[in-house]
């Protein structure tokens, strides 16, 4: 590599506020999520947003329901897709990992959701659990 | 544009999910700006040798990439709309034949964090060393050696630094442009067409504040100086350029003349130090009448060697700083190196050309420098 260009065309503007069909958004939980490495999630449901206004956003997963808001960064998000342009085979003729890899900055991030607030135990479905 | 209909909206991992197929860069707001303002002229590069470790540029600033792991996870959504659902799942109300989900493109927890660093532009002095300019006579000897030369575009893939800033580098090294390729002059080519031009405005009693291009092209071509070097050494060595009456005027800078001089005088004497009183007498003798020679002009390009058994000679000696390091740190080792012990007001214009920022070069200072101080003079030796 000498040079590798971020492609910067295809940028997509994010609106204000957020628009909800029309943005990327990024939400960020602490902790991590634990799948089975095997298991191929593509296609899978992870959960459901149950509200998503613009301050905060509320989401199921399994039972629990977690709580977020909607922060503004101090330092915006740049996020770049990388594409690969060679298939599997050509990649390994070559030493350079980035060779034929296309990068394209898809958007940029200003507002993310964060996930801080201790998530909710739904027991039933129906009503949160105030013990947890 | 659908209704909002609904606050069940699904999160489902895309059909193309893969994990790290995007990356985070942390930007400025200046940046996001600029790119979302003006995105087909705002460039995102990596460069960098494979030896190198790779920076990131912008058009006009260059950045250090630091990988930063978190132990939160990121998750990236993008809406998606599906059509016709199928009835049975009833998401929407029956009306709707259309539904919004968020796919989820990528789960992340690494990003990459921007340090904005000086460019590494010392390279480029290096790599266009070797096809210095010296003259139309010494052209042929590069045919002979088969000397690459450099486009810009040969630069941007060797350099790591942003197109301003390299483009910056270039004027301060003076370089030209000569069929397309740069080309820094020769310095000593440079004296003899300077030393040139200041015995032609004496003998034609021309005035150095209105000096036409078109006398001195023709004067210098006598002495086989081709029109585009007398261009550009003109302007180079000028303060003020200006059109009248269909020709160029050019109000040459006495102290950039002065202080080049100097410097070329102190090199030449290498790798011997010159005595101060030596020099100085020397310096004016080389220079009009009207010009004034000032060790202050040439900060950065001398050092003083101590002497300890001669009491009244300073002895002066070659340093260039252009020629070090524009790695703070790695800049300071040199400087130890060459001499252990500075004080502070030669140390200082050492480092200006690699930092601007005070506060940086007194953070330096405290990690890899000692201070002292005798009465009001302050002194720095080496941590390393």
């Amino acid at each position: 590599m000498v040079q590798l260009v971020i492609k910067t065309e295809q940028l997509l503007p994010q609106h204000k506020p957020l628009s909800k069909f029309e943005d990327y958004i990024l939400l960020e939980f602490q902790g991590s999520l634990q799948f089975n490495s095997e298991l191929n999630i593509q296609g899978k449901e992870l959960g459901n947003i149950t509200e998503f206004n613009e301050k905060e956003m509320s989401i199921v997963i399994g039972n629990h329901k977690l709580y977020g808001t909607l922060v503004e960064l101090e330092k915006p998000l740049a996020i770049i897709r990388k594409e690969s342009t060679l298939n599997e085979e050509d990649m390994m003729d070559t030493d350079d990992n980035d060779k034929g890899k296309d990068y394209q900055l898809t958007t940029i991030i200003r507002r993310k959701i964060l996930f801080n607030k201790r998530p909710d135990l739904i027991t039933t479905g129906s009503y949160h659990n105030s013990m947890f | 544009m659908p209704k909002d209909t609904t606050n069940n909206i699904k999160l489902i991992f895309s059909d193309d999910f893969k994990q790290d197929a995007f990356k985070i860069i942390e930007l400025t707001k200046e940046l996001a700006d600029e790119l979302e303002e003006n995105k087909e002229n705002t460039k995102m590069v990596f460069r960098g040798l494979p030896d190198d470790e790779a920076v990131f540029c912008t058009n006009n600033k260059t950045y250090q990439i630091k990988h930063v792991q978190t132990t939160n996870m990121m998750l990236l959504l993008y809406p998606e709309q599906v059509k016709e659902q199928d009835d049975s799942m009833d998401i929407n109300n029956s009306t709707s034949n259309k539904y919004f989900f968020y796919s989820i493109k990528d789960n992340i927890s690494s990003y990459y964090e921007l340090i904005k660093i000086s460019p590494r532009i010392k390279k480029l002095h290096m790599i266009l060393s070797d096809t210095k300019y010296h003259g139309p006579d010494e052209e042929d000897r590069f045919d002979r050696q088969k000397v690459h030369f450099y486009t810009l575009d040969d630069i941007l893939n060797e350099i790591q630094a942003s197109e301003e800033e390299i483009l910056e580098g270039l004027k301060e090294y003076n370089a030209i442009n000569i069929n397309g390729y740069w080309r820094i002059l020769d310095s000593n080519y440079i004296q003899i067409f300077l030393e040139t031009l200041l015995n032609n405005i004496v003998i034609y009693d021309l005035s150095s504040e209105h000096l036409p291009l078109r006398k001195i092209t023709e004067l210098s071509i006598e002495f086989d100086f081709p029109d585009f070097v007398t261009t550009h050494i003109l302007e180079v060595f000028s303060e003020k350029v200006f059109n009248e009456e269909q020709d160029t005027y050019y109000t040459l800078s006495k102290e950039k003349i002065t202080k080049f001089l100097g410097i070329q005088l102190l090199a030449s004497h290498m790798p011997n130090p010159y005595e101060y009183n030596d020099f100085m007498a020397k310096w004016k003798e080389i220079i009009p009448e009207d010009y004034t020679a000032d060790i202050e002009l040439i900060k950065g390009f001398y050092i003083e060697e101590d002497v300890t058994f001669q009491n009244d000679k300073r002895l002066l000696k070659y340093f260039p700083m252009t020629e070090l390091s524009h790695n703070i740190k790695q800049r300071l080792e040199e400087l130890f190196y060459a001499k252990p012990k500075w004080k502070d007001s030669s140390l200082l214009p050492y480092l200006q050309d690699i930092e601007s920022n005070k506060k940086i070069i007194d953070r330096a200072l405290i990690k890899y420098a000692r201070s002292s101080r005798v009465g009001k003079q302050t002194y720095y030796t080496s941590r390393f």
